[in-house]
């Protein structure tokens, strides 16, 4: 019974109570299967090939060709859309009443103006909003650009997939590349590029991967990138 | 970091946003990926399940929850998928018994398990039956708690405990079984 209570512990991932330690200390049977256990979480975590994630991209857009998404499901997904608006609403109104200037909208004023877990609060909820808004992807791209914070970068890098669809978003990203100086943004800024997988893209990393300045890590992932996009 | 969260991408997926699907592939598809080889030991057929994955997720957005976790729902459908695949292979052979007799396949070999007791650990986990490998993966994954794995199967934590316990112990005869015939 000690040694079933002993393995069905290290389930939980806490510490062992003192009776259950003591068991595992003189159980050599319990203690094999602790180690075990924990060599289970080191198992090696292998990378599907380097084309897979273009043949999946390639799949779904046949996919999204032969049948557009049409708006689905049943009455409960305008409530859904119904409260994610007024959750929105909710904050704007708090805003305007905390005396933020009335011109601005709320999302934009926490971008721009808020404390580091506000800007990125204000991030995450751009993807409670209609896409479209052109104001709100001028100011993600500005958090890419200007933000103190890499993770504010990141996560508006992040947020810019929601916006794929604006037909100049690429240009505009390709536009931030230059004159982004942390390597992890530019990293992710390539990412998005090729998610975008529009011509803009490839000419915009030919670009970059001529820039003498690259660190290695940057130029190899965009060579990478180019190589999946010219395929 | 997910600041932009899986469910409320989702909520756009099944509003027809399906070009989002990219996004969420590129955040999942590794630890799926993982998942499916520690699994199967055969990286193209894992490809080829992970993609199926995502596609299905697309096709049955509209079944998604709002305000639930993306996560387990993911999970789910990647255990559908897995045994659909062992459904169609049912007349030929079991998966168990292909697994264990097939040469492995060059996406395996590119694994390159770096230590031998890793390598011990993958054969001994390739023994067990496809279920009990898949419990014990799963429960080793970070991501998940208790009790979202215990949704996943349908049963109460205690019994989950129960089962985990169970496989780790079938895992522990099968690993020292074949240590004892090493030279």
């Amino acid at each position: 019974m000690s040694c079933q209570a002993f393995q069905e512990h290290l389930l939980s991932g806490e510490p062992l109570p003192g009776d259950l330690a003591l068991h595992g200390a003189q159980c050599a049977q319990c203690q094999e299967v602790q180690r075990l256990w924990e060599s289970l979480r080191e198992l090696p975590q292998p990378e599907p090939s380097a084309q897979f994630t273009l043949r999946f991209h390639q799949r779904l857009a046949t996919e999204l060709a032969r049948s557009p998404q049409p708006v689905r499901g049943g009455w409960w997904l305008p409530l859904g859309t119904a409260a994610l608006l007024l959750l929105s609403l909710g904050v704007g109104l708090g805003y305007l009443l905390r005396g933020n200037d009335p011109h601005l909208d709320p999302v934009q004023a926490r971008l721009q103006r808020g404390s580091t877990g506000e800007r990125l609060e204000a991030i995450a909820q751009v993807s409670t909003r209609s896409v479209g808004q052109g104001d709100i992807l001028s100011a993600l791209l500005d958090r890419v650009q200007r933000d103190p914070e890499t993770q504010v970068r990141l996560s508006a890098v992040e947020a810019l997939y929601l916006f794929g669809a604006e037909p100049e978003l690429s240009r505009r990203v390709e536009a931030l590349l230059p004159g982004q100086e942390r390597p992890e943004v530019q990293l992710a800024l390539i990412d998005l590029l090729s998610a975008l997988r529009q011509q803009r893209a490839t000419e915009a990393l030919r670009r970059l991967v001529r820039e003498e300045r690259l660190s290695p890590a940057v130029r190899h992932r965009a060579e990478q990138r180019l190589g999946q996009l010219n395929l | 970091m997910e600041t932009v969260d899986d469910s409320m991408v989702m909520n756009q997926v099944r509003a027809g946003r399906g070009d989002l699907m990219g996004l969420l592939f590129d955040r999942h598809h590794r630890p799926l990926y993982g998942f499916f080889v520690n699994l199967t030991r055969n990286g193209p057929l894992a490809e080829d399940l992970c993609q199926e994955v995502f596609l299905r997720v697309l096709r049955y957005a509209p079944s998604f929850r709002v305000g639930s976790a993306f996560r387990p729902w993911l999970y789910q459908i990647a255990r559908n998928v897995l045994a659909d695949h062992r459904q169609r292979l049912r007349p030929q052979a079991p998966l168990e018994a292909a697994d264990q007799l097939a040469d492995p396949q060059p996406g395996a070999q590119a694994l390159a398990i770096a230590q031998a007791d890793a390598a011990r650990l993958g054969e001994a986990l390739a023994r067990l039956p496809l279920d009990k490998r898949e419990l014990l993966l799963l429960s080793r994954d970070p991501e998940f708690s208790t009790q979202e794995l215990a949704g996943l199967y349908g049963c109460t934590p205690g019994a989950l405990k129960v089962r985990v316990h169970r496989a780790l112990n079938d895992l522990r005869t099968h690993f020292f079984a074949h240590q004892e015939v090493m030279p």
